[in-house]
């Protein structure tokens, strides 16, 4: 928090926080590549894609007919399964990978009187409900008296934490804002620990809306082939749902309790193209700023970066501006700066994207390979990056940068660094 | 582990309130601010939610309160906190949708109806560059909305926020072809926050926004011990409009706004 914006009288935990690393302490997720960092990682970096044919519903059925589901959602450590499958898909994407996320930390039970919050990324949360509530013959859109506790506040609930719970939107970088708003409250002492992230589901009118914005890919004869970010001839993104939970932690109290650190959320960069409510700038100045900020909050120079994983869809523009921005950003360091999109394979996971996103660059951490973007296989030559294309690029990672743009000109990027 | 008692604020340098029915609404898409404050590009609210139009035209209206010169707002993020918007198209999509098929669906649903609209709206109408991010988006979306601008003002680059709130003061119930059958009324709130003022003087006259820590630790605990937590009642945005315009007029005052969060900490507007 700026001095300023602290009481001068406020002693002083939270400003010896204010520059104190904050770690992944947690993971879990439910993504179309799996529910764990091993199999999501196994995957990636074996280039698989999970686009396939899917049943988009009557009302979609006229259009698109594949994504990227997620087949499995894990029931949550301590949680009766039927009490589990009987909440909505929405409900159950967010509530099952945030109890795995706590329950990676060491958190589920023996809280020692830890105070955790919970930031929530998700788009349009009241909008899939009121759907998914319709098309099982439902009213909860005309009838406001039966619109129920938001998704984050029955976690809140069902996870048992006694820190604050708020929901943020940043369309296609939800996840992320998520992710950098629970640092902010790590660092302004507010909690002890947050669970953050994001997840999507897959409904009609998300495919349909995204159909009639020529958004999405319409290789229906082809869904493996379908998602190729970077490559001359993408048509459009690959809807997929899912998304990740981290819990994260101040460096110091994860040591003390003796948790296992995945890897540290170094640095946060967030800015706005202002320029179109739909349409990414075409002036790659705002994207490459949030590079920048990111950088700048991790303390690092563009050189420091080992990989980026690219937001890249598989737009026509937004591919085209992400490239041009990595290429400002990073100046000379990017020429040989390998990038990949994992969305070649997990498709986009919309709001989960972001936090989906972190996964894979832990995945390349860990496994010391960086994963490749598939069906990319003539780059664009609008798209001058160092492509790791096809095949997994066997290179160590000790710090990635993660890129995700939103719709009305959201621009993130989170700097993650490998743990020590 | 304890968490020590402290206290986040930030200072409320404009504000401005707007109440208006789908009737008002629908002047206010055409004409969202006042004739001497900043002018939209003609036609850009044409496909926004309702709760946009609101709140946008709380934003014009707060320009217009802010003594000159005005700052530069380049950098300025912006947080939205709407409260269950996207009823009236959602409702007309799924009515349509077993008559039309997905040919009928508006391409306009997702990206003027979800939850980072309103921020998006304002960002990109106003040329603002900051982080732009909806918030809450359900009954707590007010509470949602004032924390998250306290937790984000010491972003880098960014000298303050417009923080819009937005609230049905009854929900409108959907006739299923984008309007409704009762006259529901939205109230739209824009805040100007900065920093806490620097000097005494301006702190005296410009009211602050301030989120007070719990001061006692959370006990330890297994989980489980002390749950279901009660839920805080959802706060009135018009309760808080009327309180907030009562607390700028009478500067210096003691009244004051508080609402104490589920978690024990507590919000202030002094």
């Amino acid at each position: 928090m700026n001095s300023a914006a602290h009481s001068q009288a406020a002693p002083s935990k939270a400003a010896n926080r204010q520059h104190e690393a904050v770690c992944i302490t947690g993971i879990g997720a439910a993504s179309p590549l799996g529910s764990s960092l091993d199999t999501i990682a196994m995957n990636l970096l074996a280039g698989r894609s999970a686009v396939r044919q899917v049943e988009p519903g009557a009302f979609a059925r006229d259009q698109i007919h594949f994504a990227a589901p997620v087949d499995s959602i894990p029931v949550p450590p301590g949680l009766d399964e039927s009490a589990f499958r009987s909440l909505g898909r929405l409900e159950q994407l967010c509530l099952g990978p945030a109890a795995h996320a706590l329950a990676d930390a060491g958190l589920q039970n023996d809280r020692r009187g830890v105070r955790i919050g919970v930031v929530l990324g998700v788009a349009a949360e009241y909008m899939k409900i009121w759907e998914l509530d319709f098309i099982n013959g439902g009213s909860r859109v005309v009838d406001p008296s039966l619109d129920a506790l938001s998704i984050v506040h029955f976690m809140q609930r069902e996870l048992k934490l006694d820190g604050p719970a708020i929901t943020v939107a940043a369309a296609c970088a939800s996840s992320g804002f998520a992710m950098a708003l629970g640092r902010k409250w790590l660092r302004a002492g507010w909690v002890d620990a947050c669970v953050v992230g994001g997840c999507d589901v897959l409904s009609p009118t998300a495919f349909a809306a995204f159909h009639n914005l020529r958004a999405l890919s319409r290789r229906n004869d082809d869904p493996a082939k379908a998602s190729r970010p970077f490559d001359r001839d993408r048509d459009g993104f690959v809807m997929g749902e899912g998304g990740a939970f981290f819990v994260l932690e101040c460096e110091s109290q994860a040591r003390k309790r003796g948790a296992v650190i995945h890897g540290e959320l170094a640095g946060v960069g967030m800015s706005s193209d202002a320029s179109h409510m739909v349409i990414p700038s075409a002036d790659p100045h705002n994207a490459a700023q949030a590079i920048r900020f990111a950088l700048n909050d991790a303390a690092i120079n563009p050189a420091d970066i080992d990989y980026v994983n690219a937001h890249a869809a598989g737009t026509a523009v937004g591919d085209v501006a992400e490239a041009g921005a990595i290429r400002l950003a990073f100046g000379d360091a990017g020429i040989h700066l390998p990038v990949s999109s994992t969305k070649s394979m997990s498709g986009h996971l919309l709001s989960g994207a972001a936090a989906f996103e972190v996964i894979a660059c832990l995945a390349a951490m860990r496994h010391r390979a960086i994963p490749p973007t598939v069906n990319l296989d003539h780059p664009d030559e609008q798209c001058p990056l160092a492509h790791v294309a096809h095949t997994a690029l066997e290179r160590p990672v000790a710090m990635a940068a993660s890129n995700s743009f939103g719709f009305g000109g959201a621009n993130l990027c989170l700097v993650i660094r490998q743990a020590a | 582990m304890t968490l020590a008692s402290s206290e986040t604020r930030c200072s409320i340098t404009a504000h401005a309130v707007v109440v208006a029915n789908l009737k008002r609404i629908a002047e206010l898409r055409d004409v969202p601010g006042p004739p001497l404050g900043p002018q939209l590009p003609k036609r850009f609210l044409r496909h926004c939610d309702e709760h946009t139009i609101v709140g946008m035209s709380a934003v014009l209206t707060a320009i217009t309160h802010l003594p000159a010169p005005l700052p530069d707002f380049h950098s300025w993020g912006v947080l939205a906190a709407p409260c269950l918007a996207g009823r009236l198209l959602s409702s007309r999509t799924l009515t349509l949708l077993p008559k039309t098929g997905a040919a009928g669906v508006s391409p306009h649903l997702i990206p003027q109806c979800s939850l980072h609209a309103m921020a998006s709206a304002v960002s990109v109408g106003l040329g603002m560059h900051g982080p732009n991010m909806g918030v809450g988006g359900g009954p707590q979306s007010i509470t949602e909305g004032l924390l998250a601008a306290l937790s984000i003002l010491d972003d880098p680059g960014v000298p303050g926020i417009w923080l819009l709130l937005t609230q049905w003061n009854e929900e409108p119930i959907p006739d299923g072809l984008g309007g409704a059958t009762n006259d529901a009324v939205c109230c739209g709130v824009a805040l100007a926050l900065v920093a806490s003022a620097a000097t005494a003087t301006e702190s005296l006259n410009t009211p602050t926004l301030s989120l007070r820590l719990p001061t006692q630790a959370t006990p330890p605990q297994s989980a489980g011990l002390s749950f279901p937590i009660k839920p805080a009642l959802p706060i009135k945005l018009a309760h808080f409009a009327t309180q907030l315009d009562a607390i700028s007029l009478h500067r210096p005052n003691t009244s004051r706004w508080l609402h104490d969060c589920d978690w024990g900490a507590q919000l202030e507007v002094a």
